[in-house]
């Protein structure tokens, strides 16, 4: 339930797209940068702690095909062909790539060569549209009229290997689904790639593409959540690459009913916590790391040294992610974090009820 | 590189379904019979396009399913009958170990097609998808399974638990990919074991894709053979269960994981690179301390395709020198199960351990590659030594494992 890690990944940049398809990168020790909540694609508003879009929420599919200079800036080969999601993840692992390249730059250790750099990508939409749009023109025209060069783009992996070409990265190509549960997985395949020196690094890459079909059944369940047409990814480390990286020392998946302890540096420390109104995980993945680059803000500004990021999902429960500050860990004792949790499921509730009020 | 550091068990208990057969016993047997029951889907699917014979599993009546189960619930359906057998062994695991930490990881290449096509069809031929008692946009349980709700209901139906459950892609190479990943989560103590399930569905997509790009065998795949044409696309599941050393019975250990090796040489889409599956090869090899010259058999990845096996031909070349241990691949029965191929490599590689046999290479009478040292004909006699089984993916995704047999 409870994974703590000994030597977890350390995060040192978070990157992003905008809704121009631009690309957002904060790495570790300029996360206090006042423009960082406003280019974010989702803020986290602390009132009620739903995920917001801080451009107008996307009603319907946005508009395609994309760019030429969008499909060109991501290196995707036959991009054409490629789903908007594996153009998203190309465009946010070439300057997570970048952002490694420069750190190794400034701290004088050689170029790590791409077979110690990994990629996973996590997506519940990856091959949604481009399924759609060859089944269709077979069901409706011919199977012969169907478009032969959508076939790699077909299957969830295209994304991740499309990164994989695109930042001469091959230590690794995992793709994960299931939203928020897929990236707490791909941070712990960091931790077991680094531990068994498969990799010094990971590019964890969130990307989900908006696509007709899943906008419609959205709307067909009255379900409004914060459907974020993009990626967001994390640059993960086995070592530091800076003093001000963060590093994940506990994660806890657990079920409905059911929470942990919190140790009182996390709970005094910097936090994030959303809810999700029910199960379905289309279009959450993006949501953790965001929620990294919103919490890292606050623990810059504030000088704590823990933070904790928290997602109540109704109908299967908890996630909770532990992480303390390279440079100022010291002062946290070796602590996780996070412990089994003593008490009932009535007083959890009641302790969440009491902390929202305050 | 660094080794586990005791190998990881493999269950004797273990799940399969194929166009064989609805058990791993009845596939084995097909396997070594080297029966090739490819059919036509017209028969099985109303409106299926035009494509040569697929590998399809017709018999799911052991699960109580009688007739052909339509494409929107195979998916679901292979999970909960590996599932329901594995059940036994991850209930025995319980009862010796009530505390043990037990993980359920599925792998797949392409994940549920399923309910997709149903929606298309619900789109452009409504009274067809209703024929077949599908309810398309109005159905809200079709539609939360396209915004992620929980794929592992089947299973944890079928297992009458609730275990922790995470869904890993990695195209064709998806069950070495996830056995690398489960292999590694036990190394490092985040669990105790871990039930591993690939599985992959027929899928019109698929079946059209690969006819279109030449990669379609008219006749049914006949991998190194001269005249081969491409693979055989197809279906199936497979179940197993991984653990730390001294969790199972001793007599209940088929096999052990000595090392994993996974490399993404990203180097084209759709063909495969010698130098990215010798590089995986490579890492497994080093990492089980284990050497070219000790590997008694190989399971290759083996589809039939021209460019699969020239490369794996080269790899043989760049890892045994002239001639390569007894080899085989299973696709000239079982058909491309894609990402569920290389888990019925792992279950051929543990049932050699145990019977002393390889199953030749169905189909396949004149074999192009001289440094491959091929069972073809009949079934091969092998030592029961270390075993290598590969597999290649979509994108360069490239994997390997070396197994060990029980008691090793």
């Amino acid at each position: 339930m409870i994974t703590h890690f000994e030597n977890g990944p350390f995060v040192h940049a978070v990157g992003w797209t905008s809704s121009h398809h631009e690309v957002g990168l904060h790495t570790a020790g300029s996360w206090a940068a006042a423009a960082v909540a406003a280019e974010a694609p989702i803020a986290f508003d602390t009132l009620d702690g739903v995920p917001r879009l801080t451009y107008p929420a996307q009603a319907t599919a946005p508009v395609r095909p994309l760019p030429q200079q969008v499909l060109r800036a991501s290196g995707v080969a036959r991009a054409r062909s490629a789903a908007a999601s594996t153009i998203y993840a190309g465009l946010v692992a070439r300057t997570l790539r970048r952002a490694l390249a420069e750190s190794q730059q400034t701290s004088g250790t050689s170029t790590l060569p791409g077979d110690a750099v990994g990629i996973a990508v996590v997506s519940s939409s990856a091959n949604v549209q481009v399924f759609f749009d060859f089944e269709s023109v077979g069901v409706a025209q011919s199977w012969h009229d169907t478009d032969a060069m959508l076939l790699p783009a077909s299957i969830p992996s295209a994304g991740c290997t499309a990164a994989s070409m695109v930042t001469d990265s091959h230590a690794s190509a995992v793709t994960l689904s299931d939203g928020l549960y897929g990236v707490c997985a791909g941070i712990e395949h960091a931790h077991l790639l680094f531990q068994h020196d498969r990799a010094n690094q990971l590019l964890l890459l969130a990307t989900e593409e908006v696509s007709q079909p899943m906008t419609r059944a959205l709307q067909a369940l009255g379900d409004r959540r914060a459907a974020y047409d993009g990626c967001a990814g994390l640059l993960l480390s086995a070592t530091p690459l800076s003093s001000s990286d963060w590093q994940v020392c506990a994660m806890a998946i657990v079920p409905e009913g059911q929470t942990v302890q919190i140790a009182k540096p996390w709970r005094s420390g910097s936090r994030v916590r959303v809810h999700l109104d029910n199960r379905l995980m289309a279009f959450t993945s993006t949501w953790m790391p965001l929620a990294v680059l919103e919490l890292m803000r606050f623990g810059e500004e504030t000088d704590k040294a823990a933070a904790l990021i928290e997602f109540h999902i109704a109908g299967r429960g908890s996630i909770f992610i532990a992480l303390r500050h390279a440079g100022r860990a010291a002062s946290l004792q070796n602590g996780s974090g996070l412990q089994e949790a003593p008490f009932s499921v009535s007083s959890v509730v009641r302790a969440f009820s009491m902390e929202a009020c305050a | 590189m660094k080794p586990y550091q005791r190998p990881i068990d493999i269950s004797v208990h273990q799940a399969a379904i194929s166009n064989l057969g609805n058990t791993w016993v009845q596939c084995w047997q097909g396997l070594l019979q080297g029966k090739r029951p490819f059919i036509d889907a017209h028969e099985l699917f109303p409106g299926w396009p035009a494509c040569p014979p697929v590998s399809a599993v017709t018999d799911f009546a052991r699960y109580g399913h009688t007739g052909v189960p339509p494409l929107v619930d195979r998916f679901n359906l292979l999970l909960g009958c590996i599932a329901a057998d594995m059940r036994p062994a991850v209930d025995a695991l319980f009862e010796r170990a009530p505390g043990a930490r037990v993980s359920v990881l599925m792998a797949s290449s392409a994940g549920d097609p399923g309910f997709l096509s149903s929606l298309v069809d619900a789109d452009h031929d409504p009274e067809a998808a209703a024929a077949c008692g599908e309810g398309g946009w109005t159905d809200p349980l079709l539609l939360q399974r396209m915004l992620g709700a929980p794929w592992s209901i089947p299973i944890d139906q079928a297992l009458g638990r609730q275990l922790p459950s995470q869904a890993l892609y990695g195209a064709c190479a998806s069950s070495l990919v996830a056995l690398t990943h489960a292999c590694d989560r036990i190394d490092a103590g985040l669990c105790d074991a871990v039930l591993l399930i690939a599985a992959d569905t027929l899928s019109r997509f698929a079946a059209v894709g690969f006819a279109s790009i030449g990669a379609f065998a008219p006749n049914g795949c006949t991998p190194y053979d001269r005249g081969r044409s491409g693979t055989t696309v197809g279906e199936g599941a497979v179940g197993l269960l991984l653990a730390r050393s001294g969790l199972l019975e001793s007599t209940e250990v088929a096999g052990h994981v000595a090392g994993t090796a996974t490399y993404c040489d990203a180097a084209h889409q759709v063909e495969p690179n010698p130098v990215g599956v010798a590089k995986a090869v490579c890492g497994a090899l080093e990492r089980s301390r284990i050497t070219a010259r000790d590997v008694q058999s190989v399971y290759w990845h083996g589809t039939g395709t021209i460019q699969n096996d020239k490369t794996e031909a080269r790899v043989a070349d760049l890892m045994f020198d002239q001639r390569s241990p007894p080899c085989t691949s299973t696709k000239g029965s079982l058909g491309h199960t894609m990402g569920a191929s290389a888990g019925f490599n792992i279950l051929a590689a543990l049932q050699g351990f145990a019977d002393g046999w390889m199953p030749h290479v169905a189909g396949t009478t004149t074999p192009e590659f001289d440094n491959l040292d091929l069972a073809l004909g009949e079934p091969r006699a092998i030592c029961p030594g270390p075993a290598l089984v590969t597999a290649l993916g979509f994108g360069g995704i490239n994997a390997a494992a070396l197994l060990l047999p029980g008691r090793a």
